[in-house]
């Protein structure tokens, strides 16, 4: 009997053993993940380099008309606008040559998963598939917008978009185009831009979040003002 | 007794692993380790990974604590001789085998993607199955006069 509580006494010891290296490999795990912690720092302090805003565009860079969309991953509006909007632009009004649309990135301080999601879209642009990942990003954006790290759902996204996922993790965990996406922050913050989504046309801030149909016309009125400019130009 | 020994110790590795991946649900751990390309990550985000609002890993969880409560409660020393916690053992882990072929039917002929955390919490909760119905099968020892 006294064997028996022996026996019994070392199972314990090796069950208690055994959850602690469990909890331990779960912590480690959870914590010890890719890439350091991104950290959105003030504009005003350290000088941003030779980098200017750069960010993805669709259209040619003739276009009379370019529209430059100022957006955060998490923000909703600006997924409305992806989900709803930027398809339709990309589709029905890129293609007529009058209109050059341009993302940049601004990730908002209160948004702890954004600079995760910008610096994803941004590594998926760099295989030119910015645009099928950042409406990825944004149609899943109530699935990971409250995660603490959200980076194996964007993967999985990745995945199902056709992106090389390993290369894309090695990029995202590098955090390779961050000083990119804080410089084109940084260049909307000169513009005084403070919320998101905010659009400028032909470098002139819109007041609203326009509908489609607004853009269709804006892009009309706009193209038609810079026709007669671009012919006095040729002149 | 080696049994519910055997049984506390896989319910504890189950608990282990559907916890890890309950907290890759919950977004609390980032990205799975896996082998092959992301079968692991596929599956744990696919539409089947959730069951009326609750991930299948919390399922786990639950099923495996259950499980771990039942083989510590029979390996109190007055429980040594009496069959009802290996009875329990059995019908609860036999009713956790049939969900986890449900799930490895879902990888093989839905997903298509094999999850390997899946996998193991599958040869966990059939190795509990045996064990415990295999010691059900053994005539129980004479208790003592």
């Amino acid at each position: 009997m006294a064997e028996a509580g022996r026996s019994l006494k070392s199972f314990y010891l090796v069950l208690g053993a055994l959850a602690l290296v469990g909890i331990g490999l779960i912590i480690h795990a959870a914590i010890g993940h890719g890439g350091p912690p991104i950290v959105i720092r003030d504009c005003a302090q350290p000088p941003l380099g030779a980098l200017t805003a750069r960010g993805p565009t669709a259209g040619p860079d003739s276009a009379p008309v370019t529209i430059t969309e100022y957006a955060d991953f998490e923000c909703p509006m600006c997924a409305r606008v992806a989900i709803l909007t930027v398809p339709d632009i990309l589709q029905r009004l890129v293609p007529t040559g009058k209109l050059r649309w341009q993302f940049l990135d601004f990730p908002l301080q209160q948004h702890a998963n954004s600079p995760l999601a910008h610096v994803t879209a941004a590594c998926a642009g760099a295989q030119g598939k910015f645009w099928e990942m950042s409406y990825a990003i944004y149609q899943h954006q109530d699935d990971w917008f409250e995660d603490r790290n959200p980076e194996g759902k964007f993967m999985d996204y990745a995945r199902a978009v056709g992106l090389n996922v390993d290369s894309l993790r090695v990029c995202v965990d590098q955090r390779r185009p961050w000083p990119q996406i804080e410089a084109n922050r940084c260049s909307g913050e000169q513009l005084g831009v403070n919320g998101t989504p905010t659009f400028f046309v032909n470098g002139h801030p819109l007041p609203d979040v326009p509908s489609f149909d607004d853009f269709a016309r804006i892009v009309d009125s706009a193209s038609k003002a810079a026709a007669p400019r671009a012919a006095a130009a040729r002149r | 007794m080696r049994h519910r020994m055997t049984a506390a110790v896989l319910a504890l590795v189950g608990l282990m692993v559907s916890t890890y991946l309950l907290l890759y649900k919950l977004g609390v751990v980032g990205s799975l380790k896996c082998v092959g390309s992301g079968g692991c990550e596929r599956v744990n985000l696919s539409p089947w990974s959730v069951i009326f609002g609750v991930p299948v890993a919390g399922f786990g969880v639950a099923g495996y604590l259950v499980l771990l409560g039942v083989a510590l409660y029979g390996l109190r020393p007055d429980q040594a001789d009496r069959p009802r916690a290996t009875r329990w053992l059995a019908a609860l882990s036999a009713v956790g085998l049939a969900f986890s072929l449900y799930l490895l039917a879902l990888e093989l002929f839905v997903i298509h993607a094999i999850c390997l955390w899946c996998s193991i919490s599958g040869v966990t909760i059939l190795v509990i199955f045996l064990v415990t119905a295999g010691a059900l099968r053994r005539p129980t020892p004479a208790p003592a006069p």
